[in-house]
């Protein structure tokens, strides 16, 4: 490098006072120019971080409010990326996972939220939420009643976890005492489809009219009103896609109209994917309608799925002892019996699988063990609650 | 060319460029990750039609609603005006087909149920029953005063069951109800007609509690038929609790389940040569629960009449007849309780060999949300729950079913059903509480019996949904076509007419059976062969609900065109045969007699 122009010698004159003074100045600009545009390049940088985060902060809400649920997870990841540990991904998460249904991801969710933010007031409500979901009786009843108390100004997602968890209560209950709700479950029952009518009324979007639709079938059905069937169907024309007021409608009309019910759970197979417990509705229905040959592959299509599911073997054993192969019938109990030792069914039919081969002792071994199981568990095998 | 940039350029270039870049970046970047078409919404895109509900076959009904001037004007009345909501209200009346005046129609005879009288409404008080003697042609007269059931002071009805308690040769009748039973002796009126008195006081046949359906049969194999009362529950209006209604805007209340009241043990009869009744305690130890049908049959092939007992929410029993002796074995031969193993509630029955077995198959209608249960007879004291593999199932859950009977309604040999419906409860809504009567016809498929819906085209009948409780069928014309009289709760009876051959034509025989000394035929079983067809037929007692059938047997036999056996194997072990015996008859076949009598049509 050289300091001034070279002179007919070839050797380079000295710079004169004023061109070192001109030199230092461009050298001054340079590295000013450049730490500016450092500056300016890594600002940008956390502008379009900035601006990525936001906008997939948006969208997630966005996706979420339109019930898009994986559309919200991917939107959520993507803002996890540029804002790993905040709080509000944390909430995402868990929210994203509790709508969706997914309780045990939202659980693990929450359970990491807890550890980076445990001051965090949002997460003791989503815990709340998670809670009412999940069926725990106080939290859905505080916060049924807290969204009645402050009718259209009520939280919206306090009312649908309310409401979930509120249908899950009332149905347990109903597998076991087999009969509608009465007493508090009744009030229950009575304040749930009141908020399930005020979600209805102050979230227009489709999908939450959809949701909010399935959800008054159900707990009409619950109270033994079949105006339930028309809200499922209703849910269904808006929306034929939604599986679950398909399974719904099909779970709901199964005892009044069998074969529309078995249409219903025909389309979902055929246009859904491939779900062992739509495959053993679906069975069920067909032996229901006296048609085991149709039943039985998709009997076994759910053992090769999952080969311990006491159910299925079940009723594969139902089968069996309908078109009188006892043989197979028997071995197919015994296995049930050996994983579920707990449940009456698998007892009670080979009980009389044994009685149809002919074999009355020890078909009346098995029916003793049924009946001391029932009167066990409690179960409602004595009278039949009306 | 020599390089003419100029180190001090350098970082503006670099400071242009990377803003540049950034901001192309920026701009693919918000380009790219733009959000997607929203999706077509839901309610804008072409809905699919919803899988239509399977329509019925659209065959002409077997049946014809022949009520209109037939003289047959009557109804059931339970005393709901009181507004009481009381259990008695909920479970209706039957009716017996009996030919009380031996002029060989089938006349017909009504329980009338009851109100709530005095000042509180609490005074537990009959309507009258009444008695419809066949004119013939589908015309009945009024002929309750003229046999003198018009003199009774009449408790609140139910049931009635019919034999010849005496061996005297003519039916006689008994009612059951609230507070007592009545056995009325048919008997000679002094100038040359009928006339019923009642002898239950005299004979010792008292029950004070709640019966419902009995069942006629001999049981201990003396010849004479005993008599198996069902009772329900120990309800009284000073056991009357308010139970809330079912949907709280259509009332304050209402009936209250069953499970509320306990069982009162069942009342066991035996007949004591037609002298006297005893009751039966060893029998009626072990006859419990609410009880609501009973059905008299041999079910195991030994000669012997068997009872089945229809409980509504407990187990249902299976007496096996021993020889006089009974073991109970419901649960063991898997007739008590539901594919699930849980008790029902039971209310009708009948029994029929519907599968060319010769074996008597049970089937029970049963409430709500619960399977009507068809027990297929396996053969060796074992049945299983067959409702579903039959093709039954698809009738649903909805069907609170009462009076039943397995009937070949279009005469092909094979046994349909039949079944009226309607529930228990006031404050449902009108479609869930009235309900329609079924038919299903029993039909092969796959190598196996099943039953399909029959058609109901052009009979109204069907497609009005009422509160069906008590149903007996008989042929009132006695064409070969067994006709049906259905009994509603509140509602008129309904007669109606089999026309099925007006469409689908049968050959048909008929068998009247009568044992040495009129002995009692409960129990007995009688085998038609035809040559490439044999078909099984059971003289029964009890049956359907509340209601007594045309004791007379009944074979369809569609195209076959000769009998070649009839073979009666008797309840009491003798067998005996009569061979080619024209069809399109009713045949008297006496026990002891090798010749078979053609029983001439009533006069007209």
């Amino acid at each position: 490098m050289t300091d001034g122009p070279p002179d007919h010698t070839g050797t380079p004159a000295p710079p004169t006072p004023m061109r070192r003074r001109a030199r230092l100045r461009t050298r001054r600009a340079l590295v000013g120019l450049v730490a500016v545009t450092a500056c300016a390049a890594v600002g940008a940088h956390f502008a379009v971080q900035y601006v990525r985060a936001s906008r997939a902060h948006a969208r997630a809400h966005e996706a979420l409010d339109r019930r898009a649920f994986s559309e919200a997870a991917t939107h959520t990841e993507k803002y996890r990326e540029h804002r790993p540990t905040s709080a509000e991904g944390y909430l995402l998460l868990v929210r994203i996972a509790r709508r969706s249904g997914d309780e045990a991801a939202a659980q693990a969710h929450l359970a990491e939220y807890e550890r980076q933010h445990p001051n965090d007031p949002a997460r003791d409500r989503e815990r709340r939420f998670l809670l009412a979901q999940r069926g725990d009786a106080s939290e859905v009843n505080a916060l049924v009643n807290e969204a009645l108390a402050k009718e259209e100004a009520a939280d919206p997602l306090a009312v649908e976890a309310a409401i979930i968890g509120g249908i899950r209560l009332l149905q347990a209950d109903f597998a076991v005492a087999r009969s509608r709700p009465r007493g508090i479950g009744a009030e229950l029952l009575a304040r749930l489809q009141r908020g399930t009518n005020l979600w209805l009324n102050t979230r227009p979007h489709m999908a939450d009219q959809v949701e909010g639709l399935v959800w008054r079938g159900q707990l009409r059905a619950l109270a033994n009103d079949l105006a339930g069937i028309d809200d499922f169907r209703h849910a269904l024309a808006l929306d034929p896609n939604h599986k679950t007021a398909r399974l719904q409608l099909a779970s709901a009309i199964i005892n009044i109209a069998p074969q529309e019910a078995l249409a219903h759970l025909e389309h979902a197979r055929r246009h859904g994917p491939t779900d062992p417990a739509l495959a053993l509705a679906l069975a069920r229905a067909y032996q229901g309608l006296g048609r085991p040959d149709e039943a039985r592959p998709l009997l076994n299509e759910v053992l090769a799925a999952q080969p311990n599911n006491t159910e299925a073997i079940t009723e594969l054993a139902t089968v069996a002892v309908d078109t009188g192969q006892y043989a197979e019938a028997e071995r197919l109990l015994v296995r049930a019996i050996a994983l579920a030792p707990d449940q009456p069914r698998p007892l009670f039919v080979l009980a009389s699988c044994l009685r149809a081969a002919g074999r009355p002792t020890e078909a009346r071994g098995y029916q003793e063990r049924f009946e001391r199981l029932v009167e066990r568990l409690h179960t409602p095998a004595t009278p039949r609650p009306r | 060319m020599s390089d003419t940039r100029t180190p001090s350029r350098w970082p503006v270039r670099v400071l242009v460029v990377t803003l540049i870049g950034g901001a192309a970046a920026l701009g693919w970047w918000t380009t790219a990750s733009a959000p997607t078409e929203p999706e077509v919404p839901a309610a804008f895109r072409p809905a699919p039609k919803a899988p239509a509900a399977p329509a019925g076959p659209d065959a002409p009904s077997w049946f014809r609603n022949v009520t209109p001037n037939s003289g047959l004007a009557f109804t059931y009345r339970t005393g709901a005006e009181a507004g009481h909501a009381a259990l008695l209200e909920s479970l209706g009346g039957g009716v017996a087909l009996l030919d009380f005046d031996g002029d060989g129609r089938l006349d017909v005879f009504l329980a009338g149920g009851g109100h709530f009288a005095g000042p509180d409404r609490k005074q537990i008080t009959g309507h009258p029953c009444k008695l419809f003697r066949n004119l013939g042609d589908f015309q009945f007269e009024d002929a309750t005063a003229r046999v003198g059931l018009d003199k009774f002071d009449w408790w609140y009805t139910h049931g009635t069951a019919v034999a010849d308690y005496d061996h005297d040769g003519w039916p006689d009748l008994l009612v059951t109800g609230f507070g007592r039973v009545a056995l009325f002796h048919n008997e000679p009126d002094g100038t040359g007609g009928r006339k019923f008195t009642d002898v239950s006081d005299a004979l010792g046949l008292r029950v004070d509690s709640w019966s419902t359906s009995a069942g006629w049969a001999d049981l201990n194999g003396d010849g004479f038929p005993d008599l198996y009362v069902c009772r329900y529950a120990d309800w009284s209006f000073d056991n009357h609790p308010t139970c809330p209604p079912q949907s709280p805007d259509r009332g304050a209340r209402d009936i209250c389940p069953p499970s509320l009241f306990k069982p009162v043990p069942h009342a066991v009869f035996q007949n004591n040569k037609g002298a006297s009744f005893t009751r039966w305690a060893e029998l009626e130890a072990r006859a419990k629960g609410h009880g609501l049908g009973v059905l008299t049959v041999d079910v195991n092939d030994d000669g012997r009449p068997d009872v089945y007992v229809a409980n509504d929410t407990d187990n249902n029993l299976l007496f096996l007849n021993r020889g006089g002796r009974f073991d109970e074995v419901g649960l063991a031969a898997g007739v008590a309780a539901d594919e699930g193993g849980r008790p029902n509630g039971s209310m009708g029955i009948d029994a029929a060999d519907f599968d060319g077995t010769g074996r008597p198959s049970i089937w029970v209608t049963n409430f709500q949300n619960e399977l009507h249960a068809l027990y297929r007879n396996l053969g060796n004291g074992a049945f299983l729950h067959h409702t579903r593999t039959a093709g039954i199932g698809i009738l649903g859950q909805h069907l609170v079913g009462f009076g039943t009977a397995f009937v070949d309604g279009d005469g092909d040999g094979w046994e349909d059903l039949f079944f009226v419906n309607g529930h228990v409860y006031y404050t449902l809504p009108d479609e869930m509480r009235l309900q329609r009567p079924v038919v299903l016809r029993n039909v092969e498929r796959q190598g196996r019996r099943q039953f399909v819906a029959a058609g109901t085209r052009g009979e109204p009948f069907f497609q009005a949904p009422t509160l069906g409780r008590g149903l007996a069928i008989g042929d009132l014309d006695n064409d070969g076509r067994p006709d049906a009289v259905v009994v509603h709760s509140n509602a008129p009876v309904v007669v109606l007419r089999n026309v099925a051959s007006e469409h689908t034509p049968a050959n048909w025989f008929g068998v009247k059976l009568i044992g040495k000394d009129e002995r009692d035929l409960i129990g007995t079983t009688v085998v038609l062969e035809t040559g490439t067809r044999t078909l099984t037929r059971f003289a029964k007692g009890g049956g359907s609900y509340l209601s007594a059938n045309d004791p007379r047997l009944l074979f369809g036999l569609g195209g076959e065109t000769k009998v070649a056996r009839v073979t009666v194997k008797w309840s009491w072990g003798k067998v005996e045969t009569w061979e080619n015996l024209k069809p399109g008859a009713y045949w008297e076949l006496r026990e002891g007699d090798p010749t078979a009598r053609r029983v001439a049509p009533p006069k007209k």
